[in-house]
């Protein structure tokens, strides 16, 4: 049995848009999930419905077979936590430490106790050295690790991530992402991460589900999601330029690719062996 | 965040570590407040004075520029230029200076002057002494001090909120304006109040919804209404050495204000 | 909209007006001519200058006396309590209470220390927000806003001050705040467009904080003997910039009304200011609320 259950989900606003139509999905624990979809497609408000800020009827969402409208506020809080997309939404107080200490205090731990998650969080991020800073002195991708140490020092066992790297310089993204991975290889914590950078996903992900309208339209392994370019153009997004490079060395040029490569490393080897040995002139492969 | 935004408030600087800022926000607080008492009741420019150059000095000390704070005095010299030629026109009978302005002839007595120098005196020692506070105690720590002075915790939950939130709302502001004046928005009078009314309308719009925004993330962190200040640390020997410090330093202050009376 | 509800209103601050310029012929009368002038020229040279009326709202560090200082304490001082009472009460009901009035605050704060510029007087100014504040989130929660943006603002601008805090708070807070709202309040019942009422409220709630800033300067400069004569002399030195500074400050309360009428009525009905929201894209364009 899977660890979240989301089942015919439905949200409709106040002027008729369905902005959730009749959504199902299950993560399983440790699973790095990615929630790819365009602008609108309804990401943020299937992340903030299950974590319970919207009442959405009809439809169930289970949390390790509870149901949500069943959990306490503290119960649901200590199972799935949300990163915000706007670390202004999140960051309310003063300094660092203060702000991820907000979370262990609700939880009504002691000091040690919430001295020791705090510790443990921002280490997480990197951003112990920064513990005392005022919010306002930091980085927008300081701001953004202190976002989810934030959520990190609750303990859940989801986390959930709404567009983590958007607005982010490439290295503070790659170092972001990163620190995602590790959470989730090491720590064992489940990620759902809400994005439309399909470049970077399928080196992070287990699984992909695919938002447009409300509805989820493609699910399942990254090379599965990303097989065709027209698929993905039906949901006003497209493959990652690599695919797409070697989608179009197959079809236009017939090179012979069986499958195609989803990142960089693939994508390099499998054009290396295709070359005439005179023209590749060095470089290890991995 | 763009850096002149950071450097707005005085307490950009008390993020460093040195010698004023590790001394505990209370001992400094009762002291500034001290002084602040002192320099009301003072009526010798020499006390004034020295609460100054004593102040601005210690600042000038720990490696603030000097221009930084001279740029604080700014407004409240201006304030007490002001005060100064009132008292001259209203105060006293020995005229001391006569103004000519606009085919009249004021005259400035000599008495006001006098009150008017003593009261810039007083702007100037005063605001240079909260300069002190402000450039080497940050925030949180003043929240602190005056949590442990029971000042109620709604209170300070409001006050942490503000300086949190003033950072983010004056970036929002700039940039509507700066959008606003890119497209020509103030110029002519109409268009002018127009934009101003808008920047000020959405200013508002952006209060309600980031106040909606943060509450929704605060409950996902099991927010309950009761916001934690965090208490002081016990004081530490280097504190109370300051304290004595401080405590004899206006005690001088306090028997020269006597003795020159 | 309106009808004959509006005439009132005209008629309303006609009156209003019409005091002033009483006073003003009143004040003309009793002071010495020649120390007016001189007044009214230092004033325009300050306004020249640029400098002064960004921080004539602010009583500075060290101007008032002990005495005084304290006095405004102990009259601010019950405002502030009940201002933390009702809050705390509030606050219970409705948990998002707490941000709502530290972000008002914030936006109080920016309002009131951000130089504007206006074209029209060539010079950086500000108002003081808090007429619009007492109408969105009401007057006593306004005044714990006010206080909390004013320590804030002297301490770390060294703007206004601690010892003339309460005088500030005073000015700025307590009067600031209860004129605008009961002159939205009554210019509402008596039945006048929102963005006009707000308007109104803008522009006394701000020169209602400048008088009152003059009384305590007068009273902390002058003592009470001397009081009559510096009221009318620093009440005059406020007017060339204080009177437009009022109005802008009108017009961003009205412009805050058109705002959030023509895009998000939304709000306005959550605070409980209208009814229902109009239908979308029917909502009062801002040429025909301003």
């Amino acid at each position: 049995m899977s660890y979240l259950e989301v089942r015919d989900l439905v949200y409709i606003y106040e002027d008729g848009t369905r902005a959730l139509d009749g959504i199902n999905l299950s993560i399983d624990e440790r699973e790095f999930i990615g929630l790819l979809a365009s602008n609108g497609g309804g990401k943020t408000t299937l992340l903030k419905a299950i974590v319970g800020l919207f009442k959405a009827r009809p439809g169930s969402i289970l949390i390790d077979n509870k149901p949500l409208s069943k959990l306490k506020r503290i119960d649901l809080a200590r199972a799935i936590g949300l990163v915000f997309q706007n670390p202004n939404d999140q960051l309310f107080a003063s300094t660092v430490e203060e702000d991820v200490s907000f979370g262990p205090r609700n939880l009504g731990l002691t000091d040690v106790e919430v001295e020791e998650r705090v510790e443990t969080a921002l280490e997480m991020v990197d951003m112990l050295a920064h513990r005392r800073k005022p919010i306002h002195h930091l980085s927008f991708g300081q701001q953004k690790r202190v976002c989810i140490a934030g959520v990190l020092a609750m303990r859940p066992r989801i986390l959930l991530l709404d567009e983590p790297t958007a607005g982010l310089d490439p290295k503070s993204e790659a170092n972001l992402l990163h620190i995602l991975g590790r959470l989730n290889k090491e720590a064992g914590v489940t990620i759902v991460m809400a994005t439309h950078m399909v470049d970077l996903i399928p080196l992070f992900v287990d699984r992909i589900f695919v938002l447009k309208e409300g509805r989820i339209t493609i699910e399942g392994t990254p090379d599965t999601v990303f097989s065709s370019t027209q698929v993905m153009e039906e949901v006003d997004l497209r493959l990652p330029y690599i695919t797409h490079l070697i989608e179009e060395l197959k079809h236009k040029d017939q090179l012979p690719f069986d499958k195609l490569p989803l990142t960089l490393k693939e994508a390099r080897s499998k054009l290396v062996s295709l070359m005439p040995d005179n023209i590749f002139s060095g470089g290890e492969l991995e | 965040m763009p850096r002149h935004n950071v450097e707005i408030f005085s307490d950009y600087f008390a993020q460093r570590s040195n010698v004023l800022t590790v001394i505990d926000a209370r001992v400094k607080l009762f002291f500034i407040l001290a002084v602040l008492v002192l320099v009301l009741v003072s009526k010798d420019l020499p006390i004034l004075i020295s609460v100054m150059f004593a102040s601005l000095g210690a600042l000038v000390m720990i490696g603030i520029p000097p221009k930084m704070v001279l740029a604080r005095l700014a407004a409240p010299l201006f304030m007490a230029g002001m005060i100064l030629l009132l008292q001259g026109l209203f105060f006293g009978e020995t005229p001391l200076y006569t103004l000519e302005a606009m085919g009249f002839s004021v005259p400035l007595y000599r008495e006001g002057i006098e009150k008017g120098i003593l009261i810039a005196g007083r702007v100037l020692a005063g605001t240079s002494s909260i300069i002190f506070l402000s450039m080497t105690t940050p925030l949180h720590k003043i929240l602190s001090a005056l949590k442990f002075l029971r000042v109620s915790d709604e209170w300070l939950a409001v006050l942490a909120f503000a300086y949190r939130y003033i950072f983010v709302f004056i970036e929002e502001a700039q940039s509507i304006m700066d959008s606003q004046r890119l497209r020509l928005g103030y110029q002519g009078l109409l268009t002018g109040l127009r934009s101003w009314g808008t920047l000020v309308g959405s200013l508002f719009a952006r209060v309600f919804d980031q106040a909606h925004a943060t509450h929704d993330a605060m409950v996902l962190r099991g927010y309950n209404g009761a916001i934690y200040i965090e208490r002081p640390q016990a004081l530490r020997r280097s504190d109370l050495s300051a304290g004595v410090l401080f405590t004899s330093l206006f005690l001088v202050l306090l028997a020269l204000d006597f003795y020159w009376r | 909209m309106g009808g004959k509800p509006w005439s009132i209103t005209a008629g309303l601050f006609c009156v209003v007006g019409e005091f002033l310029f009483s006073a003003a012929a009143h004040i003309l009368k009793g002071v010495k001519v020649k120390r007016l002038a001189a007044v009214l020229t230092l004033s325009v040279a300050m306004l020249g200058m640029g400098a002064a009326p960004a921080y004539a709202m602010h009583i500075a560090e060290g101007i008032l006396p002990l005495p005084w200082a304290g006095a405004w304490y102990l009259v601010a001082l019950p405002f502030v309590v009940y201002g933390v009472r009702e809050m705390r009460r509030k606050s219970l009901d409705m948990p998002a209470y707490l941000p709502l009035i530290g972000m008002v605050s914030a936006a109080v704060f920016i309002i009131s220390a951000m130089p504007i510029p206006v074209p029209t007087a060539g010079t950086c100014s500000h108002p003081a927000g808090t007429g619009l504040a007492a109408i969105i989130i009401g007057p006593f929660a306004t005044v714990i806003a006010t206080s909390v943006a004013l320590l804030i603002q002297a301490l770390f601008l060294a703007h206004g001050g601690i010892t003339t805090w309460g005088a500030d708070i005073m000015s700025m807070g307590i009067v600031g705040a209860f004129s605008g709202f009961f002159v939205f309040k009554l210019l509402v019942r008596l039945k006048a467009p929102l963005t006009v009422a707000a308007f109104f409220a803008g522009v006394l709630s701000d020169w209602a904080t400048y008088t009152t800033t003059a009384l305590e300067l007068a009273l902390g400069l002058g003592g009470v003997q001397g009081f009559p004569g510096m009221f009318k002399a620093i009440l005059i030195a406020f007017i060339p910039t204080q009177l437009p500074i009022g109005i802008l400050e009108g017009f961003a309360a009205a412009g805050f009304f058109a705002f959030m009428l023509s895009r998000r009525p939304d709000i306005l009905v959550k605070l409980g200011i209208i009814d229902q929201a109009p239908q979308t894209g029917k909502g009062i364009s801002y040429e025909q609320a301003v």
